[in-house]
């Protein structure tokens, strides 16, 4: 029960892939990526995003490992990536998005990724699932810290370093997103519980 | 004011469910919360929407997306700039339209040169001669784009009938053979392509392509005591439905043989999940049952199923086992799975179906099948398989994988003398002691407590589901002594079930845990399954 030997091991399979073993890279491809396709999915609400997003996560993994550091948590510098890749695609379509004259207030309505999108419609989003649609509808970084607490098991701790926030910061991001999971759960039919 | 001390207490609230709270402040909310039904009804809305998205379906990602990822990293040898086959603008739109214009200006250029190549074969994997992995497409480049239609109809694979079987999709000018089947394993497959097949311009492939490579085993069985998986019997298929020659992960079933030494059953992960909640309602433990294999009784024992088919009478392959443990120890095997569920126990030994396990006779009068002579169709890859095919002392214990890994949500917490393991999807609790042997409890609290400082600097009494379990239990408490970290480390594990065991991966770690009662611990190292 060795634990600083797995420590170390770790450390040694990534420096591996930051040398630029190959093998080592296809491994952290094999390992990883059903995890971050998940995320993904969840973050965008349909399967081709997924699909293209998480072959983005890895490029990008691939041309920066050079560069990190020597105690590289891989798992969470692969959230990190996906993340970023996924609120860059949610901050661009929204801000292409055509605006109504009379826009309303709510928030959410702005801020949707999957459903309200203008080159998708809701027939466009794979999930019927209601919670899909709210999670679609939620602010992207508060549905990012959602889905990596709720869907990831991560810590608040892990929430902040994938989304680059103190810790308190996710927290106070997990509360928010929480609370506006609950308006928008509800605003879609479901039991607010 | 009331309504004002609530809406400040939310905060508190979401902090509390995360853990993220100190003793005196998760004691706070927690008073508040006894007197107050809106806060109430606040952190059961909070706990609904963590198990909504917790129980999202699972998804899992296209066959051909880590191909994808090599064709434009390891394989490209270099990193590129844009990449193939994005449906996704990614920002780049100015670069797009650029290219775009080249594209188009190539597409003028080119046209009538890539109209007058002739079509080949530029590369496959897997390569000549090479030996695959069962679970990997086969895809074949040309040099140009092809006709489709005229590739399918000039190609042909051996064995026969494959072709229709593993199915094929094309990626641009790649043909992608069983993306969404598995392979036969150790199977030499042969793939033909004609000269009909041709390019969208009537140009034939200029010379017929032949491709041989042979598939890796899914378990390696020869000379090892590891039950062979085709030949356990499936409690619940028809002999019909499993008549066919080839194998498919359904036609494995659950573990075929168990033993139940000094009459303890242990509620082992290799047990998946309990089908009775009762059975499941107290605390298992693997007593003194294991010991190292030859010392005493053990739960291992060895099955070697012979299936004799076409023979006169019964239409009834028979299956010996042979169990290695002293005469005086009761072995019960439990029959399960084969594909062509004709197999039956023999009378020396007792049956001891599960809830669903009848062993199916075909009628007299149907022709019994050959069954096939492969061990396992279950693919054993990832961390598991780093493990798995690496080391034959677990490959040779845990026997034949029983199904595909699945994600499982996980806590792990280590303690002073102790890891403890949470699995959400069984809502079982996994005690694994330094030196002893593992015990599960299902878990049944219903209120959780916080963690609190333990005695000593860096102890911890545990919360949440293994803080109630530890707390409850004072043998538990007693073997494990205090928790090493304040919160347990929540992740979505991976968990694959054996004939033997069960393998558990955390981020940094692969449980084994046998059946057997005893259990191994590797570091994850990440590395993958290679057969």
């Amino acid at each position: 029960m060795e634990r600083v030997l797995m420590a170390s091991e770790e450390e040694l399979w990534v420096s591996r892939a930051r040398a630029g073993d190959q093998a080592a890279f296809e491994s952290i491809v094999q390992r990883y990526q059903r995890q971050i396709y998940a995320y993904v999915y969840r973050m965008m609400g349909n399967a081709d995003d997924a699909a293209d997003l998480t072959q983005e996560c890895f490029i990008r993994a691939y041309r920066s490992l050079g560069r990190t550091s020597e105690d590289l948590n891989m798992s969470a510098w692969l959230h990190r990536i996906a993340s970023n890749a996924c609120l860059d695609v949610l901050r661009r379509r929204q801000r292409i998005r055509w605006l109504p004259w009379d826009m309303p207030k709510h928030e959410h309505l702005l801020e949707d990724g999957g459903a309200d999108d203008p080159h998708r419609n809701a027939e466009a989003v794979e999930s019927s699932s209601i919670v899909q649609l709210t999670l679609n509808r939620m602010t992207p970084r508060n549905r990012a810290a959602l889905i990596l607490r709720e869907y990831e098991g991560l810590s608040c701790d892990e929430i902040g370093d994938v989304l680059g926030i103190s810790r308190s910061a996710s927290k106070s991001v997990l509360f928010r997103g929480r609370e506006e999971f609950r308006k928008i759960y509800a605003e879609l039919g479901g039991e607010a519980g | 004011m009331a309504a004002r001390a609530c809406a400040d207490m939310r905060e508190q609230i979401s902090a509390w469910l995360d853990g993220e709270l100190t003793p005196d402040n998760a004691a706070v909310v927690r008073n508040h919360i006894a007197d107050c039904p809106q806060c109430q009804r606040v952190v059961e809305s909070y706990r609904s929407i963590a198990i909504s998205i917790r129980d999202l379906p699972p998804v899992t990602p296209p066959v051909t997306l880590a191909d994808e990822i090599f064709a434009q990293t390891v394989d490209a040898g270099q990193p590129r700039l844009l990449w193939r086959g994005s449906r996704i603008g990614y920002g780049f739109a100015g670069i797009a339209a650029v290219l775009a214009m080249f594209v188009v200006a190539g597409y003028l250029f080119v046209g009538g040169y890539q109209r007058s190549i002739e079509p080949n074969v530029a590369s496959s994997v897997p390569g000549q001669e090479d030996v695959w992995p069962i679970h990997r497409p086969v895809r074949i480049t040309f040099n140009k784009a092809m006709n489709h239609d005229s590739v399918i109809a000039a190609l042909a694979i051996t064995p026969a009938g494959e072709a229709e079987r593993l199915g094929t999709t094309w990626d641009d000018q790649t043909l992608v053979i069983g993306g969404e089947q598995l392979l036969k394993p150790d199977t030499t497959y042969t793939i033909r392509i004609t000269t009909k097949a041709e390019d969208p311009w009537g140009n034939n492939l200029n010379q017929p392509y032949e491709l041989r490579f042979t598939t890796t085993t899914t378990v390696q069985t020869q000379a090892t005591p590891t039950p062979t998986a085709t030949l356990a019997p499936s409690p619940t298929a028809s002999p019909t439905a499993t008549a066919s020659a080839t194998p498919t992960e359904d036609t494995v079933a659950t573990p075929a043989v168990t033993a139940t030494p000094d009459g303890v059953q242990p509620i082992g992960p290799g047990a998946a999940t309990p089908t009775n909640p009762a059975a499941t309602a107290t605390p298992h433990t693997n007593a003194p049952t294991t010991t190292p294999a030859g010392n005493g009784p053990t739960a291992t024992m060895t099955p070697t199923a012979t299936p004799t088919t076409g023979d006169t009478g019964g239409n009834e392959p028979t299956a010996t086992a042979t169990a290695d443990v002293p005469p005086t120890a009761t072995v019960t095997p439990m029959p399960t799975a084969t594909p062509t569920a004709t197999a039956t126990i023999p009378p020396t030994q007792t049956p001891l179906p599960t809830a669903t396990a009848t062993t199916p006779l075909p009628p007299a009068t149907e022709t019994p099948v050959v069954p096939t002579q492969t061990p396992s169709t279950v693919p054993v890859v990832g961390a598991i398989g780093s493990i798995y095919w690496n080391n034959p002392a677990v490959q040779d214990r845990l026997g034949v994988a029983l199904s595909r890994e699945v994600r499982v949500d996980t806590q792990l917490q280590g303690f002073q003398r102790a890891d403890m393991l949470y699995r959400a999807d069984t809502n079982t609790i996994y005690v694994l002691p330094t030196s002893g042997l593992w015990s599960s409890y299902v878990n049944t609290a219903s209120v959780l407590p916080s963690a609190q400082p333990g005695p000593e600097e860096g102890t911890w009494q545990p919360g949440g589901v293994i803080g109630a379990l530890w707390a409850a239990e004072q043998s538990v408490s007693g073997a494990t002594g205090y928790a090493i970290s304040e919160d347990a480390l929540a992740f979505s594990g991976t968990v694959q079930t054996f004939d033997g065991g069960t393998v558990l991966v955390s981020p940094t770690s692969i449980y084994i845990i046998f059946d057997a009662g005893d259990w191994e611990f590797y570091p994850n190292t990440g590395e993958a399954a290679t057969p």
